[in-house]
C-alpha cells in the first residue's frame, strides 16, 4: 500500500474542501472496496478523507412523501429497516443479498454505488483500458462473468459487469443521488449517475472526482418491488445477473413497470422495451416466456458468457413468478 | 530387539514396499464388537479450548524479540531467463536488514531441475530474490526497488498443448512425467481387447475436472531463528521431520542442528506435506541479518505457489454384458502437474480398484505446464477419477436399464485385483445399504428413476450415488513414548503433528483406553522434532492407523510396568491386577484396589516410561470404502444446482472418536461439493496469470451452501489391518461427493455434465445439448 495523508471531515462541506485541496484524494467511509484496491495498488490516493464521523449521514429520514437515505447508511441497516423493507422492498432485498454480513455492516450505500468493477484484469496487474491502458483484456480473455449487454466496442470498450446490487434496485425505484462539491450541493437521477466509459472519461460514474455523495432520495415507493440475483454460490458473491422490478399497480393491473439489471452490463441498465410490454397488462396474466424473450433480445454475449442470456431469462421468470404469488 | 523387515505401505493411493525396523511384540488386536470405555465414545477435542480462545500458537502467531519480516520478489513471467538482478537500491532502504538472491544462495532445490533462486523462471511466482526488513511494508517497498532484467521466453500453459508431440519443452525432463522410460504410467491386467469383444454394451465418454486450490486458512509460512549454529524453524507443515530433512540438506547442516516445531496448524489438505522454499529462505535471511525472520505467504502466494489439485481429462471406455457384468475398463487420463511436481495424481486408481473386472488398462500422463505445481490435495487423483468413473458407470446403467446400486452390487469384488488377495476388510455393500436407508429410500431399494422425483417449477429434483475406495491403512515407522508423572498424569510424546483433523484427540483416547486412566489425565505432546521420536507425515489418511498402534503399544508397556510396581506394594501378582479409570484393581476382589497416585507416591520420582512402535502391515491389502448419495435440485432455466442432502457412509474400520469422525465427513463432503460445483482456478491463457487467487473470487462453499449431511461409519474393527482395528478417515469422505452430485444432476434433468465444476454455464450447456438431441430425434 502506498503512503498517504489522512484527514477527517466532519461535514460534507469540509470533505469537499479537503478533496479540492489535494489532487488524488479519495473519500473513505466503510472502506470495504477502497482498502482492497489500495492494498493491490490499483488505487494509490495521496490523501484519504475519512467521512465516517459525519453526524447526519447515517440516517433514513421521511421527507414528506419522499425518503432520504444518508450516504453513510450501511447495507445491513437498509436490509432490515422496516420502512425500507415495506416501501422499497427491492432495495432491502438487494442489500440483504449483497456481500457477506461483515461487509454489509461496514459497507455504506454511497460507497456501494461508487465501487469499482470486479473484473480480474482491472483488479490485477494488467494495464487495462479502464485503468488508462490500450485494450480490454477480458474481451478476448476470461469473461465468463462479464457483460452481455452494451458490449459492442463502440458502446463500451470495457466489458466488465457492474457489481452493485443496490444500484439496480435504486434504478428501478427512480432514485436521485445528492452530492456536494466545492461549488455547492447538486443532485442527479441515478439513471444519469452511471455512464458508459469513453476514451476521455474512463469511469462509469458521471459525478466529478472531487464530489462526495451526501444522500439518496427516493420518491414514493411502488406498490410492489423486488430484487433477485443469481450467484455462483449461495452467498457472498457478486451477481451473475440481478433483476430489480418495481410495479405500480391498480388492483391486478400494471400501471407502470421499471425493470433494472445488474451484473450484465458495464453499468446498471433499464430495459424499457419490457417495461412498455408490461404496462397495462394484468399481473396475473403476464406472458412470462414472451417477456423473458423480449428481455434478452439484442444481448451481445462474449466468448464465454452465452449462458448468461439464458440465465438472465430464467432469473427474470423467477422474479415474475414471485411477484404474481 | 530390533528386527529389519519388509512391509507394504500405501501412501496417497500408491503401494510400495518399505524396509523398516520394528521392535518388541505388538499387543493382540482390540476385539471387534466389544465395547470399550474411552475408545469409540464421543470426545471433545482435547485442544478445542486453546484453539477457540486464541491461546493456541500457530506459526503465524510466533513473534520473537527482534524478529524481522520477509517477502519474496517473484517472476511476473510464466517463462523467462533472469539476465541480471540489481538489489543495491533495496539494500539502501532504511529498515532493510538482509537481501538474498542466487548470488548469495546457490542451492539446488528441484534436484537437477531447478535451484532455490534459479536463472530460469518457469511460472508466475518463481522466486527471484528475498528481503527481510523491520516490517512487512518496508520489505514490500524494498522488493519494488530491486531491478531485474528478464528475457521473456515462450510459455506453455495448457496440458493439451504441453502434451502434443513436438510441443515446446519447458522442463529439463520433458513435458510429460516419465515412468520406466515411457511417457506416463501404464497399468494393465487381462486384455481389454478381449474384454471389449465379449462386451454387449459399451459406453465411451470424456470427463474433465478443473484445477482446485487448497485454500488452507493458515497460509504456508515459517519463522527461522539461529542460536549459534543451531537452527529452529517454526513451520505450518504436515511433516515436521520432512522439513527438518529438507532444510538440513539445503543448508548442508547435520540433522541434529535443525529443529522444527509445529504445534498447531490451520489446515493443509495435502499442500503442506512437501517442504516449500520459505523455510530455507527465512533461514538464509535470518543468518545474514543475525535476527529471527518470519516469512508467511499471502493469500495470492498461497493459491499460486504451493500446490493445487491439477486439472484432468479422462477418456473412459467401459464394456459390459447385457446382464450387467463389466468386461473391460479402459482409461486414458491426463493430469496437470504444474511445473515442478515429480509425480502424477492417481486418476486411474478408481478404475483399477473399484469394480470386479478382469480386463483393465489405464494410462495416466502427468503433464507439465508453466503454471504453479500441483501438490497432494485430499485424496489426489481419486476425487477426480471417481467423478469420471462413476459418471461413466451410471451411463452404462442407463444403457442397460439397470438400477445403479444393483449394478454396483453385481460388480462388487472381495478380492484385490492387483495382488489376487482378499482385502483385510471390506464393507462396501453395507455402505450402499445404509446410505440408501439414510437418504430415506430404505436398504436394498433402487434409486429413483430419472425425472421421477417431484419438481417445483424449473427446479428439478434428483438423486445420485457414487462409491469410494482409497487406502488409509498406514504403516511403519511410527514411534511413541508414554511417561507417567508422579501425580498420575500422563504425557504421550510423538514427533507427529495434528493437521487439524483431531488426531491428537483420537490418539489421547487410545492412550487413555490402554492405560485405564481418564481421558483428561492425558497430555499429548507433538509437533517438535527435538522432543519426541519420529512420527509420520499427516497425509494419506495414515496418521491414526500408523501412530495409533504405536501409542497403544507404548501405553501397554507403561501399564505393564505400573502393574508390576503395584504388584509389589499390593502384594498381589501383576497378572491379577488391572488399571481402571485411574485405579489399580484386583480381579475378583472389589475391596483390593488403590488409586494409581498412591502407588506412584511410593516410588517417588521414578518415571515409568513406555515405548511403542508401529509394527508391519499384514500381507492382505488394506483399503477404506464408502458410498454417498446426493439429493439435488437443478434449475433448468438458470443452470443453478442446490445440494439438498448428502448421505455418507464409509467403512474406515473401528471408530475411535465418533465426534471427530463426523467432522471429517462434514469437511470432506463440503470440499467435495466445492470441487463439484463452484471451485475452479481461472487462468489468463495469454499470460498464465491466475485471476481468482483470492478468497472472495475463488468460490469455496459457505455455510449457506451446506446441505443436510447424514453421516455414518460402518464401525467394524479391521483386526487384520492393525491391532487397534482402525483405518484412516481424512480422505475417504471427499472422494465420492462430486461424482454423486453429478449423477444426481443427471437423475434430475437427463443432462450429463461432463466437466467440473458444474457451474450454471456448464449445466446450461449440457441441458442445451440434451434439448438439441431430443429435437433432433423428434425431427427425424
Amino acid at each position: 500500500m502506498n503512503r498517504f495523508d489522512y484527514k477527517r471531515a466532519n461535514s460534507p462541506e469540509q470533505a469537499t474542501t479537503l478533496l479540492a485541496d489535494s489532487t488524488g484524494s479519495k473519500v473513505i467511509a466503510g472502506g470495504t472496496d477502497l482498502l482492497p484496491l489500495m492494498k493491490e495498488g490499483i488505487v494509490q490516493p495521496a490523501q484519504l478523507v475519512d467521512i465516517s464521523l459525519w453526524t447526519n449521514g447515517s440516517e433514513i429520514r421521511q421527507l414528506g412523501e419522499e425518503t432520504q437515505i444518508g450516504a453513510r447508511v450501511s447495507l445491513s441497516e437498509l436490509a432490515r429497516n422496516p420502512q425500507i423493507v415495506e416501501n422499497y422492498t427491492a432495495l432491502a432485498d438487494a442489500c440483504r443479498l449483497a456481500a457477506a454480513p461483515q461487509l454489509r455492516n461496514m459497507g455504506t450505500i454511497g460507497g456501494n454505488l461508487l465501487q469499482a468493477t470486479r473484473c480480474a484484469y482491472f483488479r490485477g496487474t494488467y494495464d487495462c483500458w479502464l485503468k488508462g491502458g490500450e485494450q480490454c483484456f477480458a474481451r478476448s480473455g476470461e469473461n465468463e462473468q462479464h457483460s452481455i449487454f452494451l458490449t459492442a466496442p463502440d458502446q463500451s470498450k470495457c466489458v466488465s459487469a457492474h457489481p452493485s446490487d443496490p444500484a439496480a434496485a435504486l434504478l428501478a425505484l427512480n432514485a436521485l443521488v445528492r452530492y456536494q462539491t466545492v461549488a455547492g450541493a447538486s443532485e442527479v437521477a441515478l439513471a444519469d449517475f452511471y455512464v458508459l466509459p469513453t476514451d476521455e472519461h474512463r469511469s462509469m460514474v458521471a459525478i466529478p472526482p472531487d464530489a462526495v455523495i451526501t444522500s439518496i432520495l427516493l420518491p414514493v415507493g411502488p406498490e410492489r418491488s423486488i430484487y433477485r440475483k443469481a450467484m455462483p454460490r449461495a452467498t457472498w458473491s457478486f451477481a451473475l445477473a440481478g433483476v430489480a422490478l418495481a410495479l405500480d399497480l391498480d388492483g391486478g393491473n400494471i400501471l407502470g413497470a421499471r425493470l433494472a439489471l445488474s451484473g450484465v452490463a458495464p453499468i446498471p441498465i433499464r430495459i424499457e422495451r419490457v417495461e412498455q410490454a408490461m404496462r397495462g397488462q394484468s399481473l396475473a396474466h403476464l406472458h412470462d416466456e414472451e417477456l423473458a424473450h423480449l428481455l434478452v433480445q439484442g444481448a451481445q454475449p462474449l466468448t464465454q458468457n452465452v449462458y448468461k442470456v439464458e440465465l438472465l431469462a430464467g432469473l427474470f421468470k423467477e422474479v415474475l413468478r414471485e411477484v404474481k404469488a | 530387539m530390533a528386527r529389519v523387515i519388509k512391509t507394504k505401505v500405501e501412501i496417497e493411493g500408491r503401494v510400495h514396499e518399505e524396509t523398516v525396523v520394528v521392535e518388541g511384540d505388538e499387543p493382540a488386536a482390540w476385539e471387534e464388537g466389544r465395547e470399550y470405555s474411552v475408545v469409540g465414545k464421543p470426545a471433545n477435542r482435547v485442544d478445542g479450548r486453546e484453539r477457540v480462545t486464541g491461546a493456541a500458537r500457530y506459526t503465524y502467531d510466533v513473534n520473537l524479540p527482534g524478529m524481522l519480516h520477509a517477502a519474496v520478489l517473484r517472476s511476473p513471467h510464466a517463462h523467462a531467463r533472469v539476465l541480471s538482478i540489481d538489489t543495491s537500491e533495496a539494500e539502501r532502504l532504511p529498515g532493510v536488514r538482509a537481501v538474498v538472491t542466487r548470488d548469495e544462495a546457490d542451492i539446488d532445490w528441484y534436484g537437477d531441475s531447478g535451484k532455490l533462486f534459479d536463472s530460469t523462471m518457469r511460472f508466475i511466482g518463481d522466486d527471484v530474490a528475498a528481503v527481510a526488513a523491520d516490517d512487512l511494508d518496508i520489505a514490500h517497498d524494498a522488493l519494488k526497488l530491486i531491478k531485474v532484467e528478464y528475457e521473456v521466453l515462450p510459455a506453455v500453459l495448457s496440458i493439451e498443448e504441453a502434451a502434443k508431440p513436438g510441443a515446446l519443452e519447458i522442463h529439463p525432463r520433458g513435458n510429460i512425467i516419465q515412468h520406466n522410460g515411457h511417457n506416463g504410467e501404464l497399468y494393465s491386467r487381462g486384455s481389454v481387447e478381449k474384454g471389449f469383444k465379449s462386451a454387449e454394451v459399451i459406453v465411451e465418454g470424456t470427463y474433465r475436472t478443473s484445477t482446485q486450490m487448497h485454500n488452507s486458512l493458515e497460509t504456508h509460512g515459517s519463522v527461522a531463528m539461529w542460536e549459534g549454529e543451531e537452527l529452529t524453524i517454526w513451520e505450518s507443515t504436515q511433516y515436521i521431520f520432512g522439513v527438518r530433512e529438507r532444510v538440513a540438506r539445503a543448508l548442508n547442516m547435520p540433522l541434529s542442528k535443525v529443529r522444527v516445531i509445529c504445534e498447531y496448524m490451520g489446515g493443509g489438505f495435502g499442500s503442506k506435506g512437501s517442504t516449500f522454499k520459505q523455510a530455507v529462505i527465512a533461514a538464509l535471511l535470518a543468518r545474514i541479518a543475525r535476527r529471527p525472520v518470519k516469512l508467511m505467504l499471502d493469500r495470492r502466494e498461497e493459491n499460486t505457489l504451493v500446490g493445487n489439485r491439477g486439472e484432468t481429462v479422462q477418456k473412459y471406455r467401459i464394456g459390459a454384458t447385457r446382464d450387467g457384468l463389466i468386461t473391460a475398463i479402459d482409461l486414458e487420463a491426463m493430469t496437470g502437474v504444474g511445473i515442478y511436481a515429480t509425480w502424477a495424481a492417481s486418476v486411474a486408481g478408481p478404475a483399477q480398484d473399484l469394480y470386479k473386472c478382469a480386463n483393465v488398462r489405464t494410462l495416466t500422463l502427468g503433464v507439465r505446464t508453466n503454471m504453479g505445481s500441483q501438490a497432494a490435495f485430499r485424496a489426489p487423483g481419486y476425487v477426480e477419477g471417481m467423478f469420471g468413473l462413476e459418471s461413466a458407470i451410471d451411463e452404462l446403467c442407463e444403457k442397460l436399464g439397470m438400477d445403479p446400486v444393483d449394478f454396483r452390487r453385481k460388480n462388487h469384488s472381495d478380492v484385490d485385483h492387483s495382488s489376487g488377495q482378499n482385502y483385510s476388510s471390506k464393507h462396501l455393500l453395507a455402505c450402499y445399504d445404509r446410505s440408501l436407508e439414510l437418504i430415506g429410500l430404505g436398504s436394498g431399494a433402487a434409486l429413483p428413476v430419472r425425472g421421477s422425483l417431484p419438481s417445483n417449477g424449473p427446479w428439478r429434483r434428483g438423486m445420485g450415488l457414487a462409491s469410494q475406495t482409497w487406502g488409509g491403512g498406514g504403516g511403519p515407522p511410527a514411534h511413541a513414548l508414554v511417561r507417567i508423572n508422579p501425580d498420575g498424569t500422563v504425557e504421550v510424546h510423538c514427533g507427529m503433528q495434528d493437521i487439524g483433523t483431531g488426531t491428537k484427540t483420537a490418539l489421547s483416547q487410545i492412550a487413555a483406553e490402554e492405560l485405564g486412566v481418564p481421558l483428561d489425565s492425558i497430555r499429548f505432546r507433538l509437533g517438535d522434532t527435538q522432543k519426541a521420536p519420529f512420527g509420520p507425515a499427516s497425509w494419506g489418511s495414515i496418521t491414526t492407523p500408523s501412530v495409533g498402534p504405536a501409542v497403544r503399544m507404548a501405553a501397554e508397556d507403561a501399564r505393564k510396568q505400573l502393574l508390576e510396581i503395584a504388584s509389589f506394594f499390593m502384594e498381589t501378582p501383576a497378572s491379577s491386577l488391572q488399571l481402571v479409570d485411574g485405579w489399580v484393581t484386583t480381579e475378583g476382589r472389589p475391596e483390593g484396589r488403590k488409586p494409581l497416585t498412591e502407588i506412584l507416591d511410593e516410588i517417588g520420582d521414578y518415571m515409568v516410561t513406555g515405548k511403542g512402535y508401529r509394527g508391519p502391515n499384514p500381507t492382505e491389502p488394506i483399503r477404506t470404502w464408502g458410498a454417498q448419495i446426493a439429493e439435488v435440485e437443478v434449475n433448468i432455466e438458470t443452470g443453478q444446482v442446490r445440494v439438498l442432502k448428502i448421505a455418507a457412509v464409509h467403512d474406515v474400520g473401528r471408530v475411535i472418536n465418533p465426534k471427530g469422525l463426523a467432522s471429517q465427513f462434514y469437511g470432506g463432503i463440503l470440499q467435495g461439493m466445492g470441487f463439484g460445483l463452484t471451485e475452479e482456478r481461472k487462468v489468463d491463457v495469454r499470460t498464465g496469470q491466475v485471476l481468482n487467487a483470492s478468497l472472495d473470487e475463488y468460490k469455496v462453499p459457505t455455510i449457506a451452501d451446506t446441505p443436510i449431511m447424514l453421516v455414518e461409519a460402518i464401525d467394524k474393527a479391521d483386526t487384520l489391518a492393525n491391532h487397534i482395528g482402525s483405518k484412516g478417515s481424512g480422505e475417504p469422505p471427499i472422494i465420492p461427493t462430486a461424482a454423486a452430485i453429478a449423477n444426481a444432476v443427471y437423475n434430475a434433468t437427463g443432462a450429463r455434465v461432463k466437466e467440473l465444476p458444474m457451474t450454471p454455464r456448464r449445466v446450461l450447456a449440457a441441458l442445451g445439448e440434451l434439448r438439441d438431441r431430443q429435437e433432433g430425434i423428434t425431427s427425424n
